[in-house]
């Protein structure tokens, strides 16, 4: 009897690890990704992208929130930072999920709310820096890019703001706008 | 009797002097290699090599506010001296240090500290035809400080851009 005790108790233990490694995630703790509107986050991306997603922050492959985009890291492995000047469809769907995922539930209320509670978001705050940011303030609370993002979070997206933000002049051409 | 105590001791000397060490920063310095042969360490070593890596806080050269190497043609190993290198911080501070004789710049930690993006442009006044010639940076540089760490390898790749140039191909 006391022979057969390490087998059964070895036994117990891989069925139990059976069991465990088999079993699925609560679906109910699944959160749904509901965010600002898909169509005018081109008008949002160039913003972003020239703003945040420089290759040296989130234009880096290494950053958990990556964006995709003219003068950053580009997804296509054809493409180059500086080409083609416009963001690719693909570049535009990556960066918009990446945008709405890095806090869903929080994105999610907001972009119900109409906007309401946006400073929540670590998304606005550290564009802002008031969260430490590395990168230090990207976003001036007022300025075009601020209008940009928070109209667009608010589903009354402000088409000039992105585009002043983001260097867009006439017929989507990017410009040189600043310094 | 007193073995003990000491071997203690200095195990534990050895192991607070180990973990003080950054394994990624030590892999990075180590993965530069040595001089060329030649060259010793100042103004004109290591052209094209990231000068953060050294030079940006950790060690083991000073701290540099921002440093890189010129070349003259995109994609083409050819670097280029007397090259303006124009970097305008967030707040509009102004620095413009010059390429030397191996296409390095650099400044100083204590010359600028730059508020974040810093925004750069290159001038040349091309002796050979007596004009100026000169090319703005697209994006900003976003915190690094030296321009080897986006700017380096080939042409053609999606998550970098090639050496600093001052002139397309």
């Amino acid at each position: 009897m006391k022979t057969r005790l390490p087998i059964i108790c070895g036994l117990a233990l891989f069925v139990t690890a059976l069991v465990v490694a088999c079993s699925s995630p609560d679906t109910a703790g699944r959160v749904d990704p509901i965010g600002p509107n898909r169509d005018d986050f081109k008008l949002v991306a160039p913003m972003l992208v020239r703003r945040c997603g420089s290759t040296d922050c989130h234009g880096s492959s290494f950053r958990n929130f990556r964006l995709y985009g003219y003068g950053g890291q580009r997804l296509a492995a054809a493409d180059r930072p500086d080409f083609p000047a416009l963001i690719q469809p693909d570049e535009l769907r990556f960066d918009y999920d990446a945008v709405i995922g890095i806090e869903p539930e929080i994105m999610r209320d907001v972009v119900q709310a109409n906007g309401a509670g946006f400073d929540r978001l670590s998304l606005v705050r550290k564009g802002r820096n008031e969260e430490d940011h590395k990168g230090g303030q990207r976003i001036k609370p007022g300025d075009p890019a601020d209008t940009c993002l928070l109209t667009w979070l608010s589903n009354t997206t402000n088409a000039a703001a992105c585009a002043s933000a983001g260097c867009i002049g006439d017929g989507g051409v990017l410009e040189q706008c600043e310094p | 009797m007193r073995a003990l105590p000491l071997a203690l001791l200095a195990a534990l000397a050895l192991a607070a002097g180990t973990s003080c060490a950054n394994p990624v920063h030590t892999d990075a310095v180590a993965a530069l290699g040595d001089e060329a042969p030649g060259v010793k360490q100042g103004p004109t070593h290591r052209p094209g090599q990231p000068c953060s890596t050294c030079h940006g806080g950790e060690g083991p050269g000073p701290d540099f506010a921002m440093a890189g190497t010129i070349y003259e043609t995109r994609g083409v190993a050819k670097a280029l001296p007397n090259v303006t290198v124009t970097l305008i911080d967030a707040n509009g501070d102004a620095r413009k240090p010059v390429s030397n004789e191996v296409g390095n710049f650099y400044l100083r930690a204590e010359e600028w500290a730059p508020t974040y993006p810093v925004f750069a442009s290159l001038s040349y006044a091309d002796p050979a035809t007596g004009k100026n010639v000169s090319i703005d940076m697209i994006s900003r540089i976003g915190g690094n400080r030296g321009c080897a760490f986006c700017h380096h390898g080939a042409d053609n790749e999606p998550s970098h851009m090639p050496p600093v140039f001052l002139r397309l191909k």
